[in-house]
């Protein structure tokens, strides 16, 4: 164990009692990502910080009226991606429901519109590659979540690309090459989990993978060749939020 | 009764007594902790608020299989509280005082618990762990304060404060555990 992870560790206790700084609840979420271990215990901690508070006070009378009333107008069960149209402000939040059913069911009608939407504008780029094509497709499309991945210290080495139908594409500008005996690997956050979304090689450029789940992180970690089934490396680690 | 998970999947096809039965189970535990920080029913109503309406817009944030809904939603209403205490100084100055004078009287648990013998599993689980232990815990939890804050008010080291923090977490579980508290496995 390096000496920042061990710092990192002992952070957890704290972190785990919002009593860190910024810059350390930072450093400690980017950790978090991978190593499935450190958010085992920070979710341990959560759970005996939960008894603590243990309380049966009341809520005030009222207040929950007060919520009610902040409340979006019920809505059909299953939301299509692609719904008619809606007045923006009465428009709900993007949300994705967790199921992998659901998300392949609300995806499935997306994905025809997105084919012909794709066939559409890739007929208008027939000077790009098939696969640059589908990147600035994706790109264009307003629905499709885009993160910037950035390193520890703030710089862009590239970025993720998801359209609504779980075609994503990883787009490396920056990325220092790696020697051979050492790959890099894409990871996906989905909840508290982190799954692995592809092995990119040691200089990677354009690179697609799928998801089919709501994926809120992307981060790209340093790994030996041939990557790793869990836990990756956490030192150097690029991370950034779909948005 | 339906399970936390199913409340939530209700919640992501937006229905309303789904979020009303999740005010109704733990409403109640929330508004109690963020009233505890911030010594304010008002300033905690609004934290619940928040925390709430967090869960129903985005309800895929808390994933079952990583912790008990109460436990997520605490711990949400926690963070936010402690936001509203950093961003006031002068409130912070008096809750500094009250949150020293609630460490150093050990914890007071509310007499209108409904479950006195959960609360009481609980004071006794904290009455085991080392004081040094325990006030850091206390301090860093129900004062907001960061270990750093702790430290220089306890006169202690940076990293012990850190330390004790964490100790004093996992011997409050094996505690609990010991005293038969069921501690969700994350």
């Amino acid at each position: 164990m390096s000496a920042e992870q061990h710092d990192l560790d002992e952070l957890l206790g704290a972190y785990a009692l919002d009593a860190v700084s910024d810059d350390e609840r930072r450093a400690v979420d980017e950790y978090l990502l991978v190593n499935p271990r450190a958010r085992q215990e920070v979710a341990e901690h959560r759970d005996v910080a939960a008894l603590l508070a243990w309380s049966g006070t009341a809520a005030p009378d009222g207040l929950w009226d007060r919520i009610a009333a902040q409340l979006d107008e019920p809505a059909p069960e299953l939301r299509m991606p692609l719904a008619p149209v809606t007045s923006i402000d009465r428009a709900p939040k993007r949300r994705w429901l967790r199921s992998a059913g659901s998300w392949t069911l609300a995806t499935a009608a997306a994905a025809v519109v997105a084919v012909l939407v794709a066939t559409a504008v890739i007929s208008d780029r027939s000077d790009e590659s098939p696969l640059a094509a589908a990147v600035a497709a994706a790109r264009e499309d307003r629905d499709s979540l885009v993160a910037s991945l950035r390193s520890a210290d703030g710089i862009v080495v590239g970025e993720a690309i998801v359209d609504q139908d779980g075609h994503g594409y990883l787009v490396a500008t920056s990325l220092p090459a790696l020697p051979d005996d050492r790959t890099y690997q894409l990871w996906g956050v989905i909840g508290d989990r982190v799954i692995s979304l592809g092995v990119l090689g040691a200089a990677p450029e354009i690179e697609p993978f799928s998801v089919d789940a709501p994926v809120s992180q992307v981060v790209i970690t340093n790994e030996v060749a041939g990557g790793v089934v869990s836990d990756g490396n956490p030192e150097g680690a690029y991370a950034g939020e779909l948005g | 009764m339906m399970s936390d998970a199913g409340l939530v999947l209700a919640l992501a096809r937006y229905q309303h007594d789904a979020l009303a039965e999740v005010y109704r189970r733990h409403g109640g535990a929330v508004f109690g902790l963020a009233r505890r920080l911030l010594g304010d029913p008002a300033k905690a109503e609004e934290i619940v608020q928040d925390v709430l309406l967090r869960l129903w817009n985005q309800p895929e944030r808390f994933d079952p299989e990583r912790g008990t809904l109460r436990s997520y939603l605490l711990s949400q209403a926690h963070s936010r509280a402690v936001d509203v205490l950093r961003s006031d100084t002068s409130r912070r100055q008096r809750e500094e005082r009250d949150a020293r004078r609630t460490a150093e009287a050990g914890y007071d648990v509310d007499h209108e618990v409904w479950d006195m013998t959960m609360a009481d599993q609980v004071r006794r689980a904290l009455q085991k762990l080392h004081p040094y232990e325990r006030t850091a815990v206390e301090l860093a939890y129900f004062g907001g304060r960061t270990y750093r804050e702790v430290a220089a008010e306890l006169g202690e080291a940076e990293g012990t404060v850190k330390s004790r923090i964490r100790s004093g977490l996992k011997r409050l579980r094996v505690e609990l555990v010991a005293l038969g508290v069921t501690v969700v496995d994350a």
